[in-house]
């Protein structure tokens, strides 16, 4: 008797679960982790970052001069070694294209980003493709294959905390054309058709509206001569 | 004998229960506020609910971190706003005062009263809206306005003009048998 009013407790409770309440669960969609960076460039590098879908960026780069320069340069502030107009658009939300044109060398450039995987509760962190070809526009009677360079990379970036954000870029430029160039002073400059680079990156959330940002491009292997490592800071303001 | 017999009733209620109630996962919620010279709209796939034609109960929930309105600065201010770190659902239980009493192939308006809750306060409401029972589920749509004062919801600023205090809000979904 006893076993078979078990049963029927077991049933009665069953009966009862399909109109209890659906149990509250957190959706998968906002597991993914998003915000490592409130751009889509950390400062040289672009970031993980995404422009939504069907979004535009337009985005002004400007280089200025060697900090080095002192005070009658104003820290480099004087000079302009290069300013780059962008314009991006994203296809979905983890696809975007753009192009740009720099001052340099005239260049113009096509590019991509994709962000292959997401941070989540299920993968640590968010790696993406990025790829750029670029084409040096000027009238100097280079061939098309000499005026072409590429460039590919991969970002690997983790939010830490909800303050801190880090990336690792690996990433490799190869130039169709590789010159030796004699300088002011009688030396020779000697290119490099392949450049290999590691770029580390950091960001800091001071505040919802203020963070800052820290970029180290370390050269791998050799390099054109004239080529430097590149450190740079920045701060990122919240406006809206 | 007869304690099996009981049992087998159970069992047979049971089935009957799950075969009147239908659930969903990804139902849609859209919602639409204004501000002066501007509106926008926010939306969200991820709507989970059960709607029981046995005793005519209404459930449904969303994760208000689901919602989003194309500018993701836009939607961490809203999550801001709501609060969804320490109240992260939205949700309505309720039960159908009309068109309960639905077999395959109708199509019937509703009106649901119960209670939605947001922001950590609940509030009595009743809803209107449409059921189809197709073959392939329940179709619903309704579509409600609430005021984010009446959930102690404090309305966001775009740059000096405050967002409406009422809000539309509408939700369609196809519901599975359970």
């Amino acid at each position: 008797m006893k076993k078979h009013l078990v049963i029927f407790a077991v049933l009665s409770l069953t009966v009862l679960e399909v109109a209890a309440q659906l149990p509250r669960e957190r959706s998968e969609d906002r597991q993914v982790v998003e915000e490592l960076f409130w751009a889509p460039s950390v400062i040289i590098l672009p970031s993980v970052t995404q422009i939504p879908k069907d979004n535009i960026n337009f985005s002004i780069q400007h280089v200025f001069g060697n900090v080095s320069s002192g005070i009658s340069e104003l820290f480099g502030l004087d000079a302009s070694a290069n300013i780059r107009f962008g314009l991006d658009y994203g296809i979905s939300d983890q696809l975007s294209v753009g192009l740009g044109r720099s001052r340099f060398d005239k260049v113009v450039d096509a590019g991509f980003k994709w962000n292959v995987l997401q941070q989540s509760e299920a993968f640590p962190l968010y790696a993406s493709l990025i790829g750029n070809i670029a084409f040096d526009t000027r009238e100097n009677g280079y061939s098309t294959s000499d005026r072409q360079s590429y460039f590919v990379g991969l970002l690997l970036a983790r939010k830490v905390s909800e303050s801190l954000s880090i990336q690792l870029s690996p990433s490799w430029a190869h130039f169709n054309l590789a010159r030796d160039l004699q300088v002011f002073g009688g030396g020779i400059e000697s290119e490099k058709n392949d450049l290999f680079g590691l770029g580390m990156s950091g960001r800091y959330a001071l505040s919802d509206q203020v963070s800052l940002m820290a970029e180290w491009i370390p050269m791998l292997g050799g390099r054109s001569d004239g080529y430097h490592d590149v450190v740079s800071v920045g701060a990122n303001l919240e406006t809206g | 004998m007869k304690p099996i017999l009981i049992a087998l009733c159970c069992l047979f209620i049971s089935v009957t229960c799950s075969a009147q109630s239908f659930l969903t996962k990804d139902g849609s919620v859209e919602f639409f506020s204004k501000v002066p010279l501007h509106s926008f709209s926010g939306e969200s796939s991820s709507l989970n609910g059960r709607v029981s034609l046995e005793d005519g109960t209404v459930d449904f929930y969303i994760d208000l971190e689901t919602l989003k309105t194309g500018i993701r600065k836009r939607d961490k201010d809203m999550r801001k706003v709501l609060g969804t770190k320490e109240f992260p659902f939205a949700e309505f239980v309720g039960t159908l005062e009309t068109g309960f009493e639905l077999l395959p192939g109708d199509s019937k308006p509703v009106r649901v009263s119960g209670t939605f809750s947001m922001h950590g306060n609940d509030r009595p409401i009743e809803v209107e809206g449409s059921l189809v029972y197709s073959a392939v589920g329940l179709e619903l749509e309704a579509a409600w306005t609430i005021r984010l004062e009446d959930y102690d919801i404090e309305p966001p600023r775009l740059l000096i003009m405050k967002v409406d205090q009422e809000q539309k809000i509408s939700i369609r979904a196809i519901l599975l048998p359970e």
